[in-house]
């Protein structure tokens, strides 16, 4: 244990000592974290919004309580329409007005309900409305407009009229993430699949090569340092590394923006210890047939870090993915640690909400210890 | 272990890669508290030979006798009787001098306090105790190989495996070099030291050439140049492998 110890000791000084490393290892998750959580909670919350009823019937009143009640949007006081006041004189902005409204510049989204919205819908079965947005920033608009539409998707399933079940209002979803809109709060576990597969996969996989490239490999291994020493000496720094940097993306989204933390927070605990032994073995895995830190670094960029952010879900939704991409996504492990992580923290699924998600995560943690148990090779040749 | 029984003891080494023989039926012995040098060009095999008695690299056939220990019978025993230096690596640079002597001091089971004497007793010796907390990298390269020589006798071995040591430095340094490797001999510690610098050669107890993985010659540097009637190793070793060439 004394050799164990020194050899963690030993680990731990080259993270310390490694100032540049270790800075962009806690400073990414924090500049990560900061920044998706301004660009959703500030840009995409609060969000002034004015409506334009020319209807102004039961069901126009419920779609708006429907978009104000989502926490994403609140109305402009300027052209507040009062709900279910069918005596109002309506509608406050005429259409010709639209462009100054915008160039006023706190209205970001404009709803309009044409008229006869209830009735069309009872009667014909299909009703009008437009949403029009604030371009000037695309990203921005392109997200609202999405948002809206998911919250009128919703809407139009609880609507049931006898006879009919297919969709009443006509929405052409054109979201570019999140199609789910309680996906909002996605970056914080994608944060956190990103990051570990950085600190564990990339930085295991570098520090063990590491020693073979510079040839300190030869030396500890004529010591009387077991192999197994010098492996697991490896992981339990990267190990501490990890927890320390999941804490950090938890509680900065928890603290400063509001992230839902609605689960077992043990549950979260065992999903993303997990996880880490996952990365971790990934990275021994790579760094098993890989000479050069150059090849362990760019094989792990290429093999593991692209498919986290493209395939996982944390960007792009998977099921908007052509077949083949769906497939590659469904072997990778990030997909089901986000998707679990999602359902415990954010809709407050319990461990049984997740079995299917841990028993993938179980399995294909097995198949690396099985794969890295034949993978190393025998340090006598 | 008997006084008179040799440090190191090989009868019929012999190392395969496939169909490639890297070491042919090696058969030698190295005296306790000798300086043993192993030459010959790049790819002779003398690396390979120093791998197999580290322990790094499994003999196909053969007996490896080391501080009176069967290698393959006793290699966690042995571990602790060797010290290893290699020109590829010597000491992790990003460490301080005091770090690396902590580290390896620690995977031979030393207590802090004896790392600690150990430590100030060595520095104080190379004369470098002002430089205890520098970063190992910020030193010139013969510095390092020094550190590297003393920290690999600081658990103190009976011998010590040195892999070309002082590749990279003027022959000056390297002069320095060896007298920390005189001085280790003179306490009693083998010195098994592989190089292609034939100067270096000159300073061994006994030299062994390799060539094709085979040992051509094996004998102390004066007797050779006599047996080949040359004036110093340089021309010995061009007339052994020119001669085997033919």
């Amino acid at each position: 244990m004394i050799r164990f110890w020194a050899f963690v000791k030993k680990e731990f000084l080259h993270i310390l000592r490694d100032r540049r490393t270790l800075m962009i290892l806690i400073g990414l998750p924090v500049a990560l974290v900061v920044l998706f959580g301004y660009i959703i909670s500030n840009e995409i919350r609060n969000v002034k919004i004015a409506f334009i009823d020319y209807s102004n019937d039961y069901l126009t009143a419920k779609l708006r309580n429907e978009i104000l009640s989502s926490g994403y949007f609140v109305e402009d006081a300027d052209f507040l329409v009062p709900a279910m006041a069918t005596d109002q004189i309506f509608p406050q902005v005429e259409y010709g007005d639209i462009d100054a409204v915008f160039k006023k510049g706190n209205t970001s989204v404009i709803v309009i309900f044409n008229k006869d919205f209830a009735k069309n819908i009872e009667r014909e079965g299909t009703a009008a409305m437009q949403i029009v947005a604030d371009a000037s920033d695309p990203n921005t608009a392109a997200i609202l407009v999405g948002y809206i539409q998911g919250i009128v998707n919703d809407f139009q399933k609880s609507l049931f009229f006898s006879g009919r079940e297919s969709m009443v209002i006509d929405v052409e979803p054109r979201m570019m993430f999140n199609s789910e809109l309680k996906g909002a709060y996605m970056y914080v576990p994608g944060t956190i699949a990103f990051i570990l597969m950085l600190i564990c996969a990339i930085m295991t996989s570098v520090s063990i090569t590491r020693e073979k490239e510079f040839g300190s490999m030869e030396v500890l291994l004529v010591t009387p340092l077991k192999s197994s020493q010098i492996i697991l000496g490896k992981l339990v720094p990267y190990v501490f590394l990890s927890i320390f940097c999941s804490v950090l993306i938890f509680v900065l989204g928890y603290w400063l923006f509001d992230v839902p933390f609605k689960g077992p927070i043990g549950v979260v605990i065992l999903l993303t210890l997990l996880f880490v032994a996952i990365a971790l073995l990934l990275g021994l895995w790579i760094s098993n047939f890989t000479k050069t830190m150059e090849v362990a670094m760019t094989l792990s960029l290429v093999a593991l870090m692209l498919p986290t952010l493209l395939l996982s879900g944390f960007i792009f939704p998977i099921e908007s993915m052509p077949m083949f991409l769906q497939v590659l996504a469904s072997i990778i492990p990030p997909r089901y640690f986000l998707e679990a992580i999602k359902t415990v923290m954010l809709k407050g699924g319990e461990l049984v909400d997740v079995a299917r998600e841990v028993a993938v995560l179980v399995f294909m943690l097995s198949v690396l210890v099985v794969l890295n148990i034949r993978g190393i090779k025998p340090r006598l040749e | 272990m008997n006084n008179s029984d040799p440090a190191i003891k090989v009868v019929n080494l012999v190392k395969k890669f496939g169909d490639f023989v890297a070491n042919k039926n090696l058969t030698f012995e190295v005296q306790k508290g000798e300086i043993f040098g192993f030459l010959g060009a790049n790819g002779a095999g003398k690396t390979t030979a120093m791998q197999i008695l580290c322990g790094i690299s499994l003999p196909t056939s053969g007996k490896v006798t080391i501080a009176g220990l069967d290698l393959n019978k006793h290699r966690e025993e042995i571990k602790l009787k060797i010290g290893y230096m290699s020109q590829r690596f010597s000491l992790y640079d990003d460490l301080t001098v005091k770090e690396n002597f902590r580290f390896f001091g620690g995977i031979y089971r030393m207590s802090k306090s004896q790392i600690k004497t150990a430590t100030e007793m060595l520095l104080d010796r190379l004369d470098m105790m002002d430089k205890m907390n520098d970063i190992v990298g910020s030193l010139p390269m013969g510095w390092k190989q020094k550190l590297a020589f003393t920290i690999a006798n600081m658990h103190e071995p009976e011998i010590v495996f040195l892999d070309e040591p002082t590749g990279g430095v003027d022959p000056l340094t390297r002069r320095r070099f060896w007298e920390l490797i005189y001085e280790a001999a003179e306490k009693g510690v083998t010195v098994f030291v592989t190089t292609h610098y034939m100067d270096e050669a000159e300073y061994c107890n006994r030299v062994c050439i390799m060539n094709d993985g085979a040992i051509v010659a094996l004998d102390a540097p004066a007797k050779l140049k006599e047996q080949y009637g040359a004036a110093n190793m340089d021309e010995v070793f061009l007339k052994i492998v020119n001669r085997q060439k033919k």
